[in-house]
């Protein structure tokens, strides 16, 4: 990709109204999640305050029916999130991205047996995989996070795979075999730059569902008690709805802004991204694979 | 060739069912302290332990254990329940049926409401209508289904009593009869199953509006075009019968991730289905047959389903009976 080509994409996804939406969602609820210590300090359970009192200027978000006060607890909340979606992404990217080029690149057996893996782990719901091993071996943040990254590659893998299996006929592969490379070199020079960004869209979509599915576990009663969630807060909040809208809003207000940032993160960029290949044809507006998508 | 294809996709579930047994026999390796232990109770008597492991075969080894355990699963065995104190396989039948009610028509609303919004949004490409159902959806995808369930808890149930607050019918004393006994049923059924179809609505809208949208500008829809046909009528004429192949094909997916909102929504709504029992075992009761049975039948749903989507699939669009 040449210098200029580069800029051409940095700005057109700055114009896009949708991408820079979500790159102001995700930036405020990620700073509230970093900078947590500095916004609310003090310990996250912390409690003496008035209980079940309504936003104010002592307690921003309110306090809960235990005393405690919510902005210290959202903003720990947010950082558990953030915590388990970086993980997970962080894991699931490279065995995705890994899987996907190998099956796409090498095709025949290895191919068949990647994609079957892949298919299994795809046919068990997720939801009920991490229920399952959670109500089997406790409850932690540490097994929602290998749970979750064990089952988030597939989608990326199955991606890669069919981006990998369109560039490698293209003339400057074949340029490069020609010119003596390597099945690694080539797949690590050639393809991955040109197939990573869509990865990236891909790892953001799946990133807003894996904060979907920790809240749901979390909701459910399956988190970690030990560590403040925002799933716990809500369903803990259950039992107020009439009186306290704060302890159920609140935090539905940061899972849907921190999910819906992604979102729109992921649409702007692969928005950006098919303007740029040469395949063109994409649809007009929002085209985003969606929820199945991850 | 069609015949191959049936044969060649048939045989194609084998190691993935292998798969998923193996994954749930290793499972119940791992659990802590076995279901022997669990049965002879916080006693722990030693010759009761003994007589449960010998009734289980733990005292096996384990491959002979696994064997038994296949054996039993083709037998639809899928052991014993400890919080019902019952097979697995009769507490699964028992509230299977309030689950199929359920998803089905949340598959079903989802689907019909998917494909309207869809083409309303296709119509005219980011025109007003498009960009309001785009933002639509992206919100609807954002949205928890359990919190979405607690808002309307709040406000249609709790403030304004639009609902009933929970269950699958109104039972005893005064409940309706016969006809009213159904309408009651459905009446109850309304709001969990439009709670749990949203994010399934947005998901069938995108696909729908953008395979609509990737028609335009074929062959088919030009000649359509240049026949004279409207834009409307190029569109649900020709172009939406291709469209709605992806709806189709993501039925098995579909399914999935309505079982998986069942159990949130069945929770919040008291509703007495799989996704309550799956809730109960996984929390308070710690039931790991009960959890591994709900998971194997559900699993194995999904991979049959998958199965006969692509078969139909090849019959609904015999272009892919090329590859």
């Amino acid at each position: 990709m040449t210098d200029r080509r580069r800029r051409g994409f940095a700005g057109r996804f700055l114009r896009s109204p949708s991408a820079v939406a979500g790159l102001v969602l995700v930036g405020l609820i990620a700073a509230l999640g970093l900078f947590a210590k500095v916004i609310a300090p003090g310990p996250p359970f912390a409690f003496g305050f008035p209980s079940v009192g309504s936003p104010s200027r002592a307690h921003l978000f309110g306090t809960d029916a235990f005393a405690r006060d919510m902005l210290v607890l959202v903003t720990r909340g947010i950082r558990t999130t953030l915590t388990v979606v970086g993980v997970v992404m962080a894991v699931s990217l490279p065995i995705g991205a890994g899987l996907g080029l190998t099956a796409g690149y090498a095709g025949g057996l290895l191919d068949a047996i990647i994609t079957r893996i892949a298919e299994v782990f795809q046919a068990v719901p997720r939801f009920f995989l991490a229920l399952v091993v959670i109500a089997v071996y406790g409850p932690g943040v540490d097994k929602i996070i290998l749970v979750l990254s064990l089952t988030s590659w597939t989608f990326l893998c199955r991606t890669m795979r069919a981006e990998t299996l369109s560039v490698k006929h293209r003339a400057f592969v074949a340029a490069a075999r020609a010119a003596g490379a390597r099945g690694p070199h080539i797949v690590a020079r050639h393809i991955l730059p040109h197939v990573l960004p869509r990865a990236i869209v891909v790892v953001m979509l799946m990133g807003s569902r894996v904060i979907l599915i920790e809240a749901g576990l979390a909701f459910l009663g399956l988190g970690d008690r030990g560590k403040p969630s925002l799933g716990v807060l809500m369903s803990e909040s259950q039992a107020y709805l009439r009186n306290a809208w704060w302890l159920s809003v609140i935090p539905g207000v940061a899972i849907v802004m921190l999910v819906l940032g992604l979102n729109l993160l992921s649409d702007g960029l692969s928005r950006a991204l098919e303007i740029e290949s040469d395949a063109g044809a994409a649809p007009r507006g929002w085209n985003s694979p969606g929820q199945h998508a991850a | 060739m069609v015949l191959g294809y049936l044969v060649r996709r048939v045989l194609q579930i084998v190691p993935t069912l292998l798969a998923i047994i193996i994954a749930s026999f290793a499972l119940i390796q791992f659990v802590p302290g076995d279901a022997a232990q669990t049965l002879a109770g916080e006693t722990g008597d030693p010759v009761i332990l003994a007589k449960a492991r010998a009734e289980y075969g733990l005292d096996k080894p384990l491959p002979v254990q696994f064997a038994r355990y296949v054996g039993r699963l083709v037998r639809g065995d899928l052991g014993q329940s400890y919080s019902y104190a019952q097979p697995v396989r009769r507490v699964i039948i028992g509230s299977l049926p309030t689950t199929i009610l359920l998803t089905g028509t949340a598959l079903l609303v989802s689907t019909v409401v998917g494909i309207v919004l869809g083409v309303v949004a296709a119509r005219k490409p980011s025109g007003l209508v498009d960009h309001a159902i785009g933002a639509a959806t992206l919100t609807a995808f954002a949205i928890p289904g359990f919190w979405l369930a607690q808002l309307a808890i709040l406000f249609l149930v709790l403030r304004w009593k639009l609902f009933p607050l929970e269950g699958y019918a109104r039972y005893g004393e005064g409940a309706p009869t016969g006809v009213f006994h159904l309408a009651d049923v459905v009446y109850h059924l309304m709001l969990p199953a439009t709670v749990l179809a949203i994010s399934e609505i947005a998901a069938v809208t995108r696909i729908v509006r953008s395979s609509l949208l990737s028609q335009f500008g074929l062959d088919y829809t030009r000649v359509a075009e240049a026949k004279g046909l409207s834009k409307y009528d190029v569109l649900s004429r020709h172009a939406l019968r291709n469209a709605l192949l992806p709806v189709v094909t993501l039925i098995g997916t579909r399914v999935g991730f309505l079982f998986s909102g069942a159990v949130v929504i069945e929770s919040l709504f008291s509703y007495p289905g799989l996704g309550s029992v799956l809730r109960a075992a996984a929390t308070t009761s710690k039931d790991p047959p009960l959890l591994l049975g709900v998971v194997i039948v559900t699993s194995v749903a999904i991979v049959v389903a998958n199965v006969v989507t692509d078969v139909v699939y090849t019959w609904v669009d015999p272009r892919v009976r090329l590859d």
